[in-house]
């Protein structure tokens, strides 16, 4: 049965890109302490690596690229090369080479035109390196050979061995206690036919390399008391290897295993399985949380026996642990996104003239993979952002007094049930006069409205506002920052700016742990259980019928202990029928894109865990529903999407005042 | 199926399949019955807001969240109230399962492939975009349906915007 290889091409690609992140990271680390062979081992692994499986699954351009790749490294594990800026940008050239490459490779396209110029470019690296007076003369070497204490082995043993009372089989395996062994084959061709053959006698030799880093001692010692029955011989395979440089030789030899060993002891093993399977068994088990839920509420309604009461909260107390596992499964560390940042930063640092030491902290935080990836877009334009606007360049940052360069920290930490990621620059800060003018002229702010710091700053996430004074390639046409906010909404996660002027500007970033699941808040409109990200709820509060209030141009509004926002009828909203006294109903009050809205709701069930389920295709909804979810009583609850509530307001809002102009004014103030 | 009289010779006589009939106001619709998942007592659904006027609501099917459409109201048949023989069919699609709920369901008949027509033009009743074809059973006609035409969102789409 043929080998359906197809199979491993999505898990290949996966697998491609971590290696491509390695060799990149290796790269980076690399030029920061160029002494570092260790980083020089990891980018030769990377590329090793990927260049044996893109050939087994015949990839052949990266293949191809990797080999030519391989050879420029293999020289630089070989000799002392000095790191040049100019041998930096080649690998990181090679490194995006690679992406490229494997992205095109993916989509079934021809290799880019980049690419021949660049392996002349690495082939040629190699050239220069071999003509430039080496430390290392290298005689034969066409970057084949590997680490220094390889020697040939041949083991040949007299025929009377098994009669002496001795066995091979032992001797071989003190043999790769002793030393690496690269290959070892037993020749067999002394073994006569079946009936020549005498059991007791042994007609076997063995030839093959090894990799000593102690010395043939080792191996010798092993064979001493079998002198006479066994024969090894071993010999150097670099003969013309001066004797001056084993010393340095023994040293990267060591550098190497110790290297390999860490991978090893670093490395557990894992498992590519594919997310749907995972998601599928996610969903499965929060069903069965919810089933048990179900059961723990109909035993209690049945006033079961005790035991039985028991023994279903103990199954409870397992299933969510259970859950708890089965979601750990989907998550993964934000290194894997906040990798690319160094990178980032240094190109840009470079672009913009700009110097800048990124600090990443709490990489290995872990988050949902849906969350993680879809972190990359809006973290990449607030990095950009902070690039551009918040730091200054090195003249005007020591004009003020600070270090020329800039400083920026990537922060992640997990905090109750949620992750938060800050990004904290040291730059001018938010200038919030400029904020100011530009949402009065942009009709965001009335013209003799007050406005707090907090939803000024807010605004640098309004669609189409921009403070830059000039628009550059990396950041200012406002089109970023409001992006950025609604993929991170998207997530259900929120955005916070604090920023003290010439102090510096922090971004934070709130996400939940989960997509699978929603930490939801739940309330009741007409008869109907809706749920709310409970990330989104700052508070809920009993109205007072006085803190209803109309202003003209804002529409209704209600006050929550002095803090005026504006009312949104959740009962108009989701097309129930009004209720008769507002003041019988709750106010709940959600932050959605930086500004408080207060929703008036008819009661409150509250905090709950959700699966969310889509609705399906033919059930066009309005907005302001994000999905279903059952509940513990096998009952239906909406989820709800904030923004798109508070979409709808507007849009009801727009609609009966365009028919009844006058109707709204006697109200008013 | 635009020529009928060449049907008998091309497609073998004896070929039949299982259809599940039922009645809307009086009118007997035919489902191939690989498209029927199941067949429920009517229960009332949960309101989606927002959703098309012939979309009930969802109902909680062993866990997933369904729609549950009222199939006289995807038709623009005047809607009557539930009584008891009143069920939900429950249409299964490649990958998702869709509610209709229709008067009473009539019987499983095996229908010949070459006894089934095409659709005359019916004039002022359904869309005949929904429908496949046309048999004529034991003097009955029965009418046999276009499963994605119905569940499909193309045609939600454009009944949406309609509504």
């Amino acid at each position: 049965m043929p080998i359906d290889v197809s199979q491993f091409r999505g898990m290949f690609f996966e697998e491609a890109r971590d290696y491509v992140a390695a060799f990149e990271q290796a790269v980076l680390q690399l030029e920061k302490d160029p002494s570092d062979k260790a980083s020089v081992q990891e980018m030769f692994r990377a590329a090793h690596s990927l260049k044996g499986c893109s050939s087994t699954l015949g990839v052949n351009d990266v293949a191809a690229f990797t080999h030519v790749l391989e050879n420029l490294l293999d020289h630089m594990r070989e000799r002392s090369v000095a790191v040049s800026a100019e041998l930096i940008e080649l690998l990181l050239a090679s490194s995006d080479m690679l992406g490229d490459l494997l992205q095109r490779a993916r989509e079934g396209q021809e290799p880019p035109p980049g690419m021949e110029p660049l392996v002349h470019k690495l082939a040629a690296h190699v050239r220069v390196q071999d003509d430039a007076p080496a430390e290392v003369s290298h005689g034969e070497d066409q970057g084949t050979l590997r680490g220094d204490g390889r020697m040939a082995l041949e083991i040949r043993c007299e025929p009377n061995l098994l009669t002496e009372g001795l066995d091979p089989l032992p001797l071989l395996r003190e043999l790769y206690e002793v030393a690496e062994v690269e290959s070892l084959e037993a020749d067999v061709s002394r073994v006569p036919d079946l009936d020549a053959l005498e059991p007791e006698r042994c007609y076997l030799a063995w030839s093959g390399v090894v990799d000593l880093e102690d010395g043939p001692e080792a191996v010798r010692e092993i064979f001493e008391f079998v002198e006479d029955t066994c024969h090894v011989t071993l010999a150097p395979i670099e003969a013309k290897a001066p004797a001056a440089s084993s010393a340095d030789e023994t040293a990267e030899a060591l550098i190497q295993k110790s290297a390999g060993l860490d991978r090893t002891a670093g490395e557990k093993a894992t498992l590519r399985v594919a997310t749907e399977r995972i998601d599928e068994m996610i969903n499965l088990v929060g069903e069965l949380v919810i089933a048990q839920a179900s059961l723990a509420q109909t035993a209690g309604g049945l006033e079961a026996d005790e035991a039985i009461a028991e023994s279903i909260e103990r199954m409870g107390r397992r299933l969510r642990e259970l859950q708890q596992c089965a979601l750990s499964v989907r998550t993964i560390p934000l290194s894997t996104v906040f990798f690319r940042f160094p990178r980032l930063v240094r190109d840009l640092a470079a672009e913009l003239g700009k110097q800048v030491q990124l600090e990443v902290v709490g990489g290995e935080t872990e988050l949902d993979k849906g969350v993680i990836e879809g972190l990359a877009g809006p973290l990449t334009h607030l990095v950009r952002n902070a690039m551009d606007h918040g730091l200054e360049t090195p003249e005007a940052r020591e004009a003020a007094g600070k270090p020329a360069t800039g400083s920026i920290q990537l922060a992640a930490r997990q905090e109750h049930g949620s992750v938060v990621i800050e990004l904290s620059d040291d730059g001018r800060g938010l200038d919030t006069q400029r904020i100011l003018e530009k949402a009065r002229a942009a009709g965001l702010v009335g013209p003799n409205e007050t406005v707090g710091s907090d939803r000024l700053h807010a605004m640098i996430f309004e669609p189409g506002f921009s403070t830059a004074a000039s628009v550059s390639d990396v950041s200012g046409r406002g089109v970023g920052m409001d992006a950025a906010r609604s993929a991170i909404e998207d997530l259900s996660g929120t955005l916070h700016v604090r920023s003290e002027p010439g102090r510096g500007t922090t971004v934070c970033v709130t996400l939940p742990l989960t997509l699978a699941i929603l930490d939801g808040f739940a309330l009741m409109v007409g008869r109907q259980t809706y749920v709310v990200p409970l990330l989104s709820v700052l508070e809920v509060v009993k109205p007072a019928r006085e803190d209803f209030s109309t202003v003209l141009d804002r529409g209704e509004l209600v006050s929550v202990r002095g803090d005026v926002m504006r009312l949104v009828r959740m009962r108009d909203v989701l097309g129930h029928p009004p209720a008769l006294d507002d003041a019988e109903g709750l106010i709940v009050v959600v932050e959605v894109q930086g500004e408080r809205f207060g929703l008036l709701v008819d009661d409150l069930e509250g905090q709950t865990n959700v699966v969310i389920k889509g609705l399906d295709e033919s059930v066009k909804t309005s907005p302001a529903i994000l999905g279903g979810s059952i509940q513990g009583d096998g009952s239906i609850a909406f989820i709800l999407d904030l923004a798109g509530v508070v979409r709808v307001h507007l849009a009801l809002r727009r609609t009966p005042a365009l028919a009844t102009p006058e109707s709204e004014s006697p109200s008013g103030i | 199926m635009s020529d009928p009289d060449s049907v008998p010779t091309t497609a073998p006589a004896s070929e039949t399949s299982q259809y599940l009939t039922f009645a809307l106001k009086d009118v007997t619709y035919a489902l191939p019955v690989e498209a029927v998942k199941e067949i429920r007592g009517y229960t009332d659904v949960t309101p989606v807001p927002g959703a098309a006027d012939y979309v009930l609501g969802v109902m909680n099917l062993r866990g997933q969240v369904i729609p549950v459409m009222d199939l006289r109201a995807r038709f623009g048949i005047e809607t009557k109230a539930r009584d008891r023989f009143t069920v939900i069919v429950l249409i299964q699609l490649a990958t998702r399962v869709v509610g209709a709920v229709v008067d009473a369901v009539a019987d499983v008949l095996d229908i010949a492939s070459d006894a089934i027509g095409p659709v005359p033009e019916l004039g002022e009743t359904i869309d005949q975009s929904y429908l496949a074809g046309m048999a004529t059973i034991d003097d009955d006609v029965v009418l046999t349906l276009c499963v994605d035409a119905i569940v499909g969102s193309e045609g939600l789409a454009d009944a949406a915007s309609a509504a």
